[in-house]
């Protein structure tokens, strides 16, 4: 375990390498094009560094990863941009940010939900990489006491929370859940190898891919209600003009405890495999609107909505580093790349990266800091410069959407088959709207769902068959504690109304 | 996630201005290339195919002023790729970064359009990756007959992690379940950094692959064995399995450059040819080792032969195991 | 425009139809599904989850149909308004979606053969026409802009894989 002053001398040795010249050109310039590329949909953050990784096998080592890192965070940044301004999602973890960042565009505070996006990201950054540097040996433990059982039970409590966040009938959202976890069975399962819905096509052998589902159920269907509108209103759709670039009074003090909270549940969920970032928004989400005081004012441009998940998902895209700087293991496609770029490089990541490598490792960290300040540095000035894509009129706008969706889409897999995939969920997406059903349920389900069929099975498969490994480990006993406990929650309204109709008979 | 890219065309900045003449300059006689190639990269970027790609793709250009052009076609174990391989016009200038399962247990395990005999043919050997075994320290046992003895005396208790059914790791398992006459759980993950990640935790306790090196090194995991007879510079002190005494072929995994089968014969020496002198360079050795594959180059006869003989070997594994796709 | 066009000319209820898609979609998932093997609680077979996903997605269609009548609806969307309960059809805007879906897919099957340019150029003047009253001039000048600005990003910016031009 690490001591304050080995702690400080890294953060200091992070920093000599981190504010080197070249390091600080390339942090500024992997942002700047990973902003660029990251707010054309469909191209997000995996598909951004694959493009780019070529780049840095000029450079230093730590210069190299230094770029992609900042390519991560921009890419990633770029993709809230689009979500806000057109109700469009590049990745899973803005998905969230299009609820409320969407609802304050309408009402012309797509500036301020920008701002927010870009400050909350910040704040949430620098926590974020502090956390990393002061703790990373300890959390390093953490993650290897979560196993099968753990990871279970904790998507579990994020489908449960992804109730909460559904608006409207409960009913509806449980449908969608359930279309969400049929979708997300499509492919070839893992234990056994028995394809499911595949209907005999070789594309769905590896699922249903996500960007064709996201695009389809909020662009595309967006474009067919909006073009729907104009049929019958004979009104050209046009969004409410953008007021002040920045937050008034009341939206900083909204956003300002929702960002806290969000950092935190961002910090601690980012670990998780996978799903870390979608988990942490949705679930950063659903705790805002739990304890709102009024909750009805989400989903239609609630400031909280938009700083809460920003803040979760980059406080989770920084801890996503953790197993790769302590373990050696990338925890997703983004971190893969990653790794393949140091081996690349000639450095083989491993648990010993820390000690071997300390400029390496207390560089990346350092850099990180500095690729979200970048990120703040390049994003407060751009607010301006995209809130003035909303000036484009409606009917050349969609065009652009569509075409550059598509071609995002193709770009990732260069399957035609996606393509058709997206006009499918479009259609999908347009029926959901005539039933007023949210599409953020099933996104959550379609992503959580194949995973947490897995885990179950897998902690079946460790424990024997034996149920009881769900409650023979403490965390996931806790955790069990923890998910009673939100089910009486979500009860106790119905129960307590319940109650006073009985009494005041 | 995937995307292709212009391995040159790229210029650091923001405007990354493609170009796209680069001065021609052969070092040997033959036409190819003519034109530009196109890479195949069955799975996703950033793993050991994708690397080994963007290093070789690198010399090529850098000899032939060719630009190399990376497709990624992840999916089903790679049969995904290997089934739209075969669709593209076999001229020789779409190489696919394949590994002994396209021939010997993809078109096993996984209903797949293509003939691993007819279709596809590996013109150079890149290297071996060593398949080590290795476990959780936690395991009372140093070596492979303490480790079979181990399991035998607690039979249910071992189980091992790999990244999915019908890849070379659970054939591992299948193989040392069967020569050693001992029960152990396969336990398939999303991935083998997952997987990895559960084996330094205990929820598995065996590994089989080059991944784990790292990881012995670093002792959250210990060494067993190296699968087959041949021993692994990188980790000279790690006995084999025939050392082990569990002698006869073991499951092995080698990467290699493959070719349409029905391209024309001269343009598949050439390419051999070409990639031979790439992988004989010493720096280039090097590099292929840090991806931890153990370097070789072999030609076209020599690799076919492998190919066949580990087609046949996985062939047995694969029907006494049940794996075989109906 | 007469004012006929704003008559909706078929009306359904969300909840009846929103019910009856989810039996369908359910029944149809189970049905599927019949074939894959099931296994027990502790020992899932592939077939487990999807069965029981699949039952309680028609139980669920089943209660949206007796008990969902009168749900509010979501104020998301670029459509805001949740009083409105039957799902009004019309004919306009068929031919929205019509455009939309088809440009869509038009790209798709022309991309691969007939390159970049042309398949995004068609796919603008094709989505252009959702909207009624879409001028021939405006139109095409839109179309030439977008094509080539998308061709000039991904295709010689980011150096996507994508033929730019027909490959006869």
């Amino acid at each position: 375990m690490l001591d304050h002053t080995t702690i400080l001398d890294g953060i200091a040795l992070g920093l000599s390498v981190a504010v080197h010249p070249t390091n600080l050109l390339f942090a500024f310039l992997g942002c700047l094009i990973g902003t660029l590329v990251g707010v054309l949909p469909g191209l997000g953050p995996t598909a951004t560094i694959a493009i780019l990784l070529p780049i840095t096998y000029t450079l230093s080592p730590v210069t190299g990863l230094i770029t992609l890192a900042g390519i991560y965070y921009g890419a990633q940044y770029g993709g809230s941009t689009t979500s806000i301004l057109l109700r469009l999602p590049g990745e899973a973890s803005s998905v969230i940010t299009a609820l409320d960042g969407y609802g304050m565009t309408r009402k012309g505070r797509g500036g301020a939900a920008l701002t927010i996006a870009a400050v909350g990201s910040f704040f949430a950054g620098t926590v974020g990489t502090l956390f990393i540097a002061v703790f990373a040996p300890v959390l390093s433990v953490v993650v290897l006491k979560f196993g099968a059982p753990e990871y279970f039970m904790l998507m579990v409590i994020g489908l449960v929370a992804s109730v909460i966040l559904a608006q409207g009938s409960v009913l509806r959202a449980l449908a969608m859940i359930m279309i969400g976890l049929l979708l997300g069975m499509v492919g070839t399962d893992m234990n056994s190898g028995q394809y499911r819905y595949t209907f005999g096509s070789y594309e769905l052998l590896q699922g249903i891919p996500f960007l064709p589902l996201v695009v389809g159920l909020f662009g595309i269907a967006d474009i067919l209600v909006a073009v729907e509108r104009y049929v019958r209103d004979e009104t050209v759709p046009t969004i409410s003009r953008i007021s002040s670039l920045w937050p008034n009074s009341e939206e900083v003090r909204k956003a300002v405890p929702a960002s806290l909270r969000g950092t935190v549940i961002g910090l601690f969920l980012g670990l998780l495999p996978g799903g870390g970032a979608l988990m942490s928004s949705f679930v950063a989400y659903s705790v805002e609107k739990r304890f709102s005081k009024t909750p009805e004012g989400f989903g239609d441009g609630d400031p909280a909505g938009v700083a809460a998940p920003e803040s979760a998902n980059n406080a989770g895209s920084q801890t996503a580093f953790l197993p790769l700087l302590t373990l050696g293991l990338p925890s997703n496609a983004v971190m893969a790349l990653m790794t393949g770029a140091m081996l690349i490089q000639g450095i083989v990541p491993g648990p010993q990266i820390m000690t071997k490598q300390p400029d390496l490792f207390w560089g990346l960290i350092a850099s990180m800091w500095i690729g979200n300040l970048m990120l703040l540095v390049i994003n407060l000035p751009l607010v301006g410069l995209w809130v003035q894509l909303l000036k484009i009129r409606y009917r050349m706008l969609f065009p652009v959407i569509i075409v550059v969706s598509l071609i995002g889409i193709y770009g990732v897999n260069f399957s035609t088959f996606d393509i058709f995939l997206t006009a499918l969920f479009g259609l999908f997406g347009y029926l959901m709207h005539k039933w007023r059903c949210e599409p953020a349920p099933l996104i959550l389900a379609f992503v959580l769902g194949p995973m947490m069929e897995q885990y179950f099975r897998r902690a079946l498969l460790i424990g024997r068959g034996d149920l009881g490994i769900f409650i023979d480990r403490p965390i996931s006993l806790a955790m069990l504690v923890i998910l009673i406990g939100l089910f009486i929650s979500l009860a106790a309204p119905h129960f307590r109304s319940f109650r006073r109709e009985a009494f005041s008979e | 996630m995937i995307y292709a890219l212009s391995r040159r065309s790229f210029m650091i900045g923001a405007a990354g201005a493609a170009i796209a003449a680069a001065t021609p300059f052969r070092s040997f006689a033959e036409d190819y290339p003519a034109k530009d190639i196109t890479y195949l990269i069955p799975y996703n970027p950033g793993g050991m195919s994708d690397n080994i790609s963007r290093i070789l793709g690198e010399q090529i250009t850098k000899i032939t002023g060719k630009s190399v052009i990376n497709e990624y076609k992840p999916g089903a174990g790679g049969a995904i790729a290997a089934n739209y391989y075969v669709g593209l016009e076999p001229d020789g200038y779409t190489l696919m970064q394949a590994t002994n399962s396209f021939y010997a247990i993809i078109p096993a395990v996984t209903k797949v359009e293509y003939d691993p005999v007819n279709d596809i043919v590996p013109v150079v050997l890149v290297g071996d990756a060593p398949m080590v075994i290795a476990v959780h320290p936690s395991v009372p046992a140093n070596n492979l007959q303490e480790l079979i003895a181990y399991a035998k005396e607690n039979p249910g208790v071992l189980s091992y992690g790999t990244s999915g059914r019908g890849t070379v790791a659970h054939l591992c398992g299948e193989w040392l379940s069967r020569r050693g006459g001992i029960e152990i759980l396969h336990v398939p993950y999303n991935g083998t950094p997952e997987a990895m990640q559960a084996c330094i935790s205990n929820e598995v306790q065996i590994m089989f692959g080059p991944e784990s090196a790292p990881q012995i090194e670093a002792g959250t995991l210990k060494g067993i064995a190296i699968m087959g007879d041949r021993r692994w510079e990188e980790m000279p002190d790690l006995p084999t399995t025939v050392e082990s005494g569990v002698p006869g072929w073991a499951p092995r995994s080698w990467h290699t450059v493959s070719v349409h089968a029905k391209a024309p014969d001269e343009i598949k020496q050439a390419i051999g040819k070409l990639l031979n002198g790439i992988l004989q360079q010493p720096e280039i050795t090097k590099r292929i080792s840090g991806l931890g594959l153990i370097p070789g180059n072999q030609d076209l006869a020599a690799v076919r032969k492998r190919a066949d003989e580990d087609a046949a070997e996985f062939g047995k594994l694969i029907d006494e195991a049940g794996l075989r796709a109906k | 425009m007469e004012a006929g066009s704003r008559r909706p000319s078929a009306t359904l209820h969300a909840s009846a139809t929103l019910g009856f898609f989810c039996i369908m979609v359910g029944a149809g998932a189970a049905w599927i599904a019949r074939g894959y093997p099931y296994g027990t609680l502790t020992a899932m077979g592939p077939g487990f989850v999807p069965t029981a996903v699949a039952f309680l997605l028609i139980a669920l269609g089943v209660a949206i149909l007796l008990f969902d009548r009168s749900a509010p609806g979501p104020s998301q969307g670029p459509e805001a308004n949740g009083a409105a309960q039957p799902v009004q059809v019309f004919a306009g805007v068929l031919r929205g979606m019509f455009f939309v879906l088809g440009g869509i897919i038009f790209f798709g099957l022309s991309l691969r053969s007939f390159g970049l340019a042309f398949s995004t150029f068609v796919l603008v003047i094709v989505v252009s026409l959702a909207q009624r009253g879409a001028r021939p001039l405006p139109t095409l000048l839109l179309a030439t802009a977008i094509t080539l600005g998308a061709c000039v990003v991904f295709v010689l910016l980011l150096g996507l894989q994508i033929p730019l031009f027909p490959r006869f």
